[in-house]
């Protein structure tokens, strides 16, 4: 949550504060809730108008840079893998030979690993952040990210994939080590 | 995606619009011939899902769900009221 909310606002410990008033105003408000969408698509749409309002408010005191929804839906992705220069014959394809990592089971759900995925995902930018969060993070649907973040299905498509690419790189090399002493 | 020759670079660049069923069939069927025979782009496929579940592990931690289930049971309580 405090990684959605972290999208609008200056500052995660903003996105901390507007994640408790989010379950005060579910508390509040749960007589409104007409089962219409699920309680978590709720819950998140009361966060994003809090983070989103707050944004506002702290935008006309102290100016930051605001979420950026389409700049980070827009250009070209830096490859984010080796692949081979356009002269080489094989241009385009891996470099580098690409390995399996372990079972999700075992080393890979280590502290270690918990660790970097969250300083991984913390690391994303803004829109990014919010996408993975929504979507591989709470199981959100495609539709109910779109209409909560209020941008285009394609846009979160590019926003969701380049923020996974930065995720599974950055576990990546944890991952990797593990392979080789496999 | 030029489907004569498929480049990993272009089916890196196409997983998410792939594991999103968002590819049109030409290229959804290009993509899962090129993965038959591709180790490189098989394992990383297999990486991304890995990440994927991995970020669902960490964040349904989160919102504690024993919090969610709390709220679910307030509502139908007044609800039922």
């Amino acid at each position: 949550m405090v990684r959605v909310a972290s999208a609008y606002v200056s500052s995660p410990e903003v996105g901390e504060e507007v994640a408790q008033d989010t379950w005060v105003a579910v508390l509040e408000q749960l007589d409104r809730f007409e089962g219409r969408s699920t309680l978590k698509t709720w819950i998140f749409r009361i966060l994003t108008n809090l983070a989103k309002t707050r944004g506002v408010r702290e935008r006309r005191s102290a100016p930051f840079s605001s979420l950026n929804l389409r700049g980070e839906a827009q250009g070209e992705v830096e490859p984010p893998e080796s692949f081979l220069d356009a002269d080489h014959r094989w241009s385009g394809h891996w470099a580098v030979p690409v390995h399996a990592w372990p079972a999700p089971d075992e080393q890979l759900l280590s502290a270690e690993m918990g660790e970097r995925l969250v300083h991984a995902l913390d690391a994303l930018p803004p829109a990014q952040r919010a996408v993975v969060a929504l979507r591989d993070g709470q199981s959100l649907s495609s539709r109910e990210v779109c209409d909560l973040l209020e941008i285009s299905e394609s846009n979160q498509r590019v926003l969701l994939h380049r923020g996974r690419l930065r995720v599974r790189r950055a576990i990546g090399e944890y991952a990797d080590r593990l392979v080789v002493r496999a | 995606m030029n489907r004569d020759e498929v480049r990993c670079r272009d089916v890196v660049a196409l997983l998410t619009d792939y594991l999103e069923g968002a590819l049109p069939v030409e290229d959804r069927v290009a993509l899962e011939q090129h993965l038959l025979t591709c180790e490189g782009c098989t394992a990383f496929l297999a990486q991304l899902r890995t990440s994927i579940a991995l970020t669902g592990a960490l964040d349904q931690e989160e919102v504690a769900p024993a919090l969610m289930d709390a709220v679910l049971a307030l509502y139908r309580q007044r609800q039922s009221t």
